[in-house]
Parts: C-alpha cells; structure tokens; sequence
C-alpha cells in the first residue's frame, strides 16, 4: 500500500490557504492556529496514558469506555465527537516532540476522520518522526503529515538558497541545525525532511 | 496580536522577574547531551612507537612546506547571561539567556590575518520544556520577527532526571549548554564556507566535518586545549614530562562527536608549545589533530610533516604575557578571538534593550 501523496498535499495546502505561507517570515508554523481553525483541541497530559486519556474526556462529559487497557502508554491519541475532536499529547516530551505529535493527531483527524473510528491511539512504534518503518498505512501518512505540515518544503528551500547566498555553501547538517531550532522540531526529524527533499549539501 | 505583546504576555504570564549575574560555578558538564559530552575516544597508542616505549620527540627546525601549514583560522565566540527569571507552575526556576555567538575566519596574508568571515548571531535560550506548546510556538515566532530585537528562540531541553530541576544552576547550564551547540554550528558553517584553503580550527574535529569532506579538501588541523584522561600511564609520563618544542609520539583517535563515534578518526598528538618554572606540568601543550585520511592519502604517513607542522605551530604560539591562556593559544586564534568579540554588542546595552522590548523595564505592556 502506498501514501496518497496527492490527498496529504490537499490537507496540509487547506489549512494554509487561510493564511497562506510566507517563506520570508520566519519562526515555527503556526500548528495551535491550524487545531483552532479544525476545531480540534489539544490537549498536554503529564502522563499519557489511555486511563488519563479516559479520565479527561469524562471530565469532559464524553463517553469514553473501551478506549483501551488504562494501563497503556502512548505516544498521541486523538479522539472524536462529530465534528470536533481532541488530540492528546504527553507532556513529558520536550516541545518539538509534542508538536510533532500534535501535528501527527491532526493528520488522522484530518486524514482518517471517516475510517479511523472514534479515537486512534499512537504508541512510539506508530509516532516516527524520522526513517522509522511503520506498517500501518494510516500511521505513515498521519506521520507524512506531520513532516509536511511543520517542515514545509519551501521554507527549507528557501533558508537553503539564503545560506549557498550568504556562504556560498549549503551543508546538510548545519542546516538541519538551524532549521530544527527554526521551525521548533527535532533535528533528527529534519535531517531526514531535508534528505527527503534532496536539500543541502550531503 | 502584537508580536512584543505576545513576549510581554509570555513573561507576566510565568512571573518573569531580572536576574544579576551568575556567580562563578563550578564546570556543570550536561548528562547525555548529544554535542557537548566528552566521551573517551578510542586510541592506538602504537602508530609511532610501540605504547610502552612513549618518549618525548623534538620538533625539528624543519620548516613547513606550501600546504603544510594553515592559513585560515576559524574560531567561535559566545557571550551567554541570563537576564530573567521565569518561574513555571512546577515553581522551577528557569532562567532566560540573551546570548551573541559567532564563529569568525581569519586569513594569513603577507604576515597580515585578515578578516574574511565574521557570522554574528543573537539567541535567547531557555528550557522549554515545561511550558505548553503552544504558548513556546507563539513566544518564538513573536521573538524571531521582532525587529527590534533581531534575535532567534533557541530552546533548550529539559535537565535529565539525575539534576534537580530545582536547582538554578542546572537550568542556566542546560540554556548556556545550548548557546553552545549554536555557536558550534556557526563554526561548522564558517569551516564548510572555504574547503580550498589550509584551514585551522580552535577544537576538534569530530562532530565539524567528515573524513569523506577532509579526503576533498586541502590541510584540516585541529588544536585541542582540554586534554582528556584517558592516556595510559607512559602516555602521561610522556607528556608531563614534554619539555617546550618537544611532542608526544602520533596516535590515532577514533573521534568523537556528537557523544558517540564520529565519522574522524584523527591522527593526533600532543605539542608543548612553552614550559618553564612558571607553569604547572599540565599547562601549555595542546593536542593537534589531523584528519586520519589526510595524514595517509595527502602526507603518506609522514613523521617528517608531523615534525615540520609541529615547528610551524610552535612559531604561531601566543606570546602575550597579557592573554590569560597563552600558554596553549596560538596567536591567530587569539587574534581571531578579539576580532569577533569587537562585533559583540556590549552586554549592559543588549540586557537592557531585551527587558524593555520584553515590557519587563520601562515598556508600556
């Protein structure tokens, strides 16, 4: 099975075409703006567990048995109710971590909304923000996502072409470097973007 | 919403309060930090000699030849102090730095170094981590496309579970830790800028460049101040024992970079560039390193190139009484050193615009 490319386009380019991307300005896209506009909430947990998940959502007036072993670790966890959602997050992992898996969320919410059922639950194995192989089809495309939607290309290709301007020279990892701290993401997760989009010199 | 409204807010919101200077403190090295831990690198002490036949080699007077000696020197520049003090809901103390970092190239022309290239950079750092997301994605943005303040958020991670996140100390140490990384990164971008000149870098090389670059490119020399522990003991007899003009016998390190292997093996040994009544045994050698590919493929194993780089280096040594480290600093290093610190905003000024574009002095936010 292999990645709607063309459909993960579509989404991340809808939720920017409110505010449409501007490669000169710089800083972290803006990912709380995107939940806002999808009406989708985000919510951080100490302790991600599917109890904790089961616990807010009750709080919260939702129904939210047979969602899991309570027990259960996760990475992320997205949950729906209609039209509106909410995308958990563990609150132990360090920001760009947390964005990453936000953005994950809101790729099933986006993406799988229709076939994922009520809730979609993401353990470390399924949440990879580098190379890391995931079978499930769904998890790779939420992940694409994720990848696309806070490392968009044209900025990586824009800050390139600003260094080779400047420099004269445009090294992979130095540009992974600045951008990771840039955009507010893992340097491991924008090595591989850049590799990916063939940026930077290797 | 504003921009600097959006720092404003940020800072009342988690009770920022101005902090002094830091007392002096003991060297805090991070846990598990990927660019700064110093993890032991593997050596072959038999390349030269034998290890358990270690003596001190004189340098000769050799001089060097065309591509055997630098003449472009690279070296990096941080000037970190936290400024304020936030205080999430955990009550941890979390200081902010405002830092200026840069890496500067110098080059030897005639018998003049000339400026080249001079990268100059602000950041504010701190630990991130315990704060919301989306609160950090909204201060970062609002802090990168400040005009005023023209500086980058750079954040730094939460301190490993061995320190105490409670401890003031731990927190400014994982900021300036961070700044750190950044002004390392300017150095690798400086050092990437000119890959056709003999250049000379103030650190290792593990974790700057590749063997696969160094194999392409001309002379790579690092000089390393900090000298690790894990010689073995002829290998320390040997070199407290150096007398000036005098090196250890070549060794091959496995480089590391990053906290793990580096793709840099260097071939490496130890100079004594003075020596005398006046300094402590373990003061004034520095440890020059050379790519491992190079020192095969460019200088075919040479000892007579180790002996006339080391010649050239000990004629580059500091002379000024005045510069604290002289005794393992050479002169176009430390010249390098003040020409990139003369493009440093004097601290007072650069606190002082931070708090009153944060609204903590003298703002109307």
């Amino acid at each position: 099975m292999t990645l709607d490319l063309g459909r993960i386009s579509e989404a991340v380019s809808g939720l920017r075409c409110r505010g449409a991307l501007n490669v000169h300005q710089r800083g972290p896209v803006p990912l709380a703006r995107y939940f806002e506009e999808t009406n989708l909430d985000h919510v951080e947990l100490p302790v991600l567990t599917v109890g904790e998940v089961a616990k807010y959502l009750r709080q919260q007036g939702i129904d939210a048995n047979a969602i899991g072993d309570p027990a259960d670790v996760l990475a992320g966890f997205v949950f729906t109710a209609g039209r509106v959602g909410w995308a958990f997050v563990s609150g132990a992992d360090p920001v760009p971590r947390r964005r990453f898996s936000a953005a994950h969320e809101l790729g099933h919410f986006l993406l799988h909304r229709d076939t994922m059922g009520r809730f979609r639950a993401d353990t470390d194995a399924t949440l990879c923000e580098a190379d890391g192989e995931v079978a499930d089809l769904m998890e790779r495309e939420a992940n694409r996502f994720a990848a696309e939607l806070l490392m968009p290309a044209d900025i990586c290709r824009m800050r390139a072409v600003e260094l080779e301007e400047e420099y004269d020279c445009c090294p992979r990892g130095v540009l992974a470097y600045r951008l990771a701290s840039e955009l507010l993401v893992s340097r491991e997760a924008m090595r591989y973007r850049l590799l990916g989009l063939e940026v930077g010199d290797g | 919403m504003d921009d600097r409204m959006v720092i404003g807010r940020f800072f009342r919101t988690y009770g920022a309060s101005g902090v002094g200077d830091t007392p002096p403190q003991p060297y805090l090295p991070l846990i598990n930090d990927e660019e700064t831990t110093d993890s032991p690198d593997t050596m072959d002490l038999n390349i030269e000699m034998p290890a358990e036949q270690w003596a001190g080699r004189i340098v000769s007077e050799a001089p060097a030849k065309t591509g055997e000696h630098p003449v472009r020197f690279i070296d990096g520049s941080l000037s970190a102090l936290p400024v304020l003090c936030l205080r999430p809901p955990e009550g941890w103390p979390i200081p902010v730095l405002v830092s200026e970092l840069g890496a500067v190239a110098l080059r030897l022309t005639g018998r003049s170094l000339i400026r080249e290239l001079a990268l100059v950079e602000r950041v504010l750092s701190f630990v991130a981590d315990p704060f919301p997301w989306a609160e950090i994605e909204a201060f970062a943005r609002a802090v990168v496309n400040d005009a005023e303040l023209t500086a980058r958020f750079v954040p730094a991670n939460r301190p490993p579970a061995e320190r105490s996140p409670f401890d003031y100390e731990v927190m400014r140490a994982q900021a300036y830790h961070r700044c750190e990384q950044e002004m390392l990164n300017a150095e690798r971008l400086v050092l990437a800028s000119d890959s056709m000149t003999p250049t000379l870098v103030d650190g290792k090389l593990a974790g700057r460049i590749g063997s696969n670059r160094a194999a392409d490119r001309p002379l790579l020399v690092g000089i390393v101040k900090r000298v690790s522990s894990n010689l073995h003991a002829e290998g320390w007899r040997t070199l407290l024992g150096l007398r000036p003009g005098q090196r250890t016998p070549l060794f091959r390190l496995s480089g590391i970079g990053g906290g793990k292997e580096a793709d840099m093996p260097t071939a490496s040994w130890f100079l004594k560039l003075v020596g005398g009544p006046r300094l402590a045994p373990n003061w004034g050698f520095v440890r020059v390193d050379v790519p491992w590919v190079q020192f095969e493929r460019h200088f075919g194993s040479s000892l007579g190139f180790v002996g006339r780089l080391s010649r050239w280096l000990i004629d580059a040594r500091c002379r000024q009484e005045s510069y604290s480290r002289m005794p393992v600093s050479l002169e176009p290093i430390v010249r390098a050193e003040y020409s990139l610190k003369s493009l440093f905003t004097p601290f007072g000024v650069l606190r002082n615009r931070f708090l009153r574009q944060a609204g903590v002095i003298g703002g109307s936010h």
